[in-house]
């Protein structure tokens, strides 16, 4: 698993404060306990920090699954890099 | 479940009524332990702690009062002066001024049955005043004080609609017919609205009071739709009020709540105004122009409130503007309304998006109204995007 995705699974596994053997590449977020719009922000917010990116308002609503989620990640840092 | 709690009251006295310490349950599952303080040695004991009730024997009262009420971290402790004979017609002289409960007949609390039937009058008098800011201390330094005037003085009186018999049907249009069956059954929502403020600001008076208010206004919008409708020769069914009967979801922080309902209310503020900037038939346009209206007070007395919230802890900021984000920036389903949001089993989760579909570009003429206010509710001039709101949550969240 690359560092992005142990990255958002772990911000994803702490924020929704499930186990995380929960979050799985497949997993849709919607479906994770505790989830709602807020909590989802506090992901992104701290995805954000964390990799020192801006995540696109409108892509942040449109992921369905973990590995969506870790791929809009990789394409804002590689966005970044290209910059 | 909640936690069982165990409370302290003391007897601030020279004869307890009963022998202490003594403990009695209270209020299904909580306890109250009472215990003897010698007057001589109140302060002393206030300095360690707070009780929620002191019954102080009449003799002592004075002193016992003015050092209790000297404390600050003392306000919500309740004081029960006890005399031998039933003095309620005639309180000590500072019992207003000292917040003093009203007297108590020494005789009706030597029993057990007595002093706990007392104790929990006064674990709830406690427990009510417990979450009081300290500024409130008079029924009338309230934000609903503040904003009562406003309201009674701009709310439109029945007689401005006109005479609903003098519709002209002919100039309402299918169109018109649908946003009007839709935005009556949406209004039922705020039915259940009202019920969760009166929830979730469950220990205060001041919103609550407010929201009592705004849900007779709203109470007004489904009957003057619904009636218009009627005259169209179209029936509302009564399914679509008892769908949106239930109450939904509590929110969790107060500020946020009011957040969500500021862009619920700007948007159908916006929404009602460009439909009444459209019809053609006079009494439809009067009546929608009035719900216009109605949505925008609303809107700032939301902002007004959430604004006390947020002085009061600037925590508060951090989530108003996370739920404003949530609701402003995604429109990843159509835009979202509580009303379609919390009743996916009422057809007009379709009929605020019809709405918006039909008048492009007025949601975002209603968001830029929300971002106005935000601007005031975190004082930076800066926000003029959902991307501004994210990045101020970015540094201060």
């Amino acid at each position: 698993m690359t560092t992005i995705a142990q990255a958002v699974r772990a911000i994803l596994a702490d924020t929704l404060a499930v186990p995380p053997t929960e979050v799985t590449g497949e997993t849709p977020i919607r479906s994770l306990p505790n989830f709602d719009s807020v909590r989802i922000l506090d992901v992104i917010l701290e995805i954000e920090k964390r990799f020192d990116i801006e995540m696109p308002d409108e892509a942040t609503f449109r992921v369905t699954t973990v590995l969506d989620l870790e791929a809009l990640v990789a394409d804002r840092l590689g966005e970044r890099a290209a910059e | 479940m909640q936690k069982p709690q165990d409370f302290q009251a003391w007897w601030a006295g020279s004869r307890p009524p009963i022998d202490l310490p003594w403990r009695a349950a209270v209020g299904g599952h909580d306890t109250i332990q009472v215990r003897h303080v010698p007057p001589g040695e109140l302060s002393a004991h206030l300095d360690q702690d707070a009780p929620s009730i002191v019954l102080v024997e009449s003799p002592f009262a004075a002193d016992a009062v003015a050092s209790i009420r000297a404390r600050q971290s003392h306000a919500a402790t309740r004081v029960y002066v006890v005399a031998e004979t039933d003095a309620r017609d005639h309180p000590p002289a500072f019992s207003e001024a000292l917040d003093v409960e009203l007297p108590v007949a020494a005789a009706a609390i030597r029993s057990a049955e007595g002093l706990t039937k007392m104790l929990a009058n006064g674990l709830r008098a406690h427990l009510a005043v417990a979450q009081r800011p300290p500024d409130l201390v008079h029924y009338l330094d309230t934000t609903y004080n503040d904003v009562f005037d406003w309201f009674e003085t701009t709310r439109w009186s029945w007689s401005e609609l006109g005479d609903l018999d003098g519709l002209d049907v002919t100039r309402v249009t299918d169109a018109e017919r649908q946003f009007l069956r839709e935005l009556t059954i949406a209004e039922f929502g705020t039915l259940p609205a009202v019920h969760n403020f009166l929830r979730e600001w469950h220990d205060e008076f001041s919103f609550s009071s407010w929201a009592v208010l705004w849900g007779a206004e709203e109470a007004r919008h489904s009957v003057v739709q619904a009636r218009i409708l009627r005259k169209l020769g179209i029936e509302v069914p009564a399914k679509h009020a008892l769908y949106k009967r239930e109450p939904y979801p509590m929110g969790h922080v107060r500020a946020a709540t009011l957040m969500m309902n500021i862009v619920s209310e700007s948007r159908a503020a916006v929404y009602y105004s460009n439909l009444a900037k459209l019809a053609e038939e006079p009494t439809l346009q009067r009546a929608w122009t009035l719900l216009g209206r109605d949505e925008s007070r609303h809107a700032r007395a939301f902002f007004t409130f959430c604004k006390e919230a947020c002085d009061r802890d600037p925590a508060n900021r951090v989530a108003a503007l996370k739920m404003a984000y949530v609701w402003l920036a995604d429109r990843s389903d159509g835009l979202k309304h509580p009303s379609g949001f919390f009743y996916q089993q009422s057809t007009s989760v379709e009929g605020l998006r019809l709405v918006e579909r039909t008048h492009e570009g007025m949601t975002d003429a209603a968001d830029e109204h929300v971002l106005a206010m935000i601007r005031k509710l975190v004082g930076d001039s800066s926000i003029r995007s959902v991307r501004d709101i994210k990045a101020w949550l970015r540094r201060h969240a």
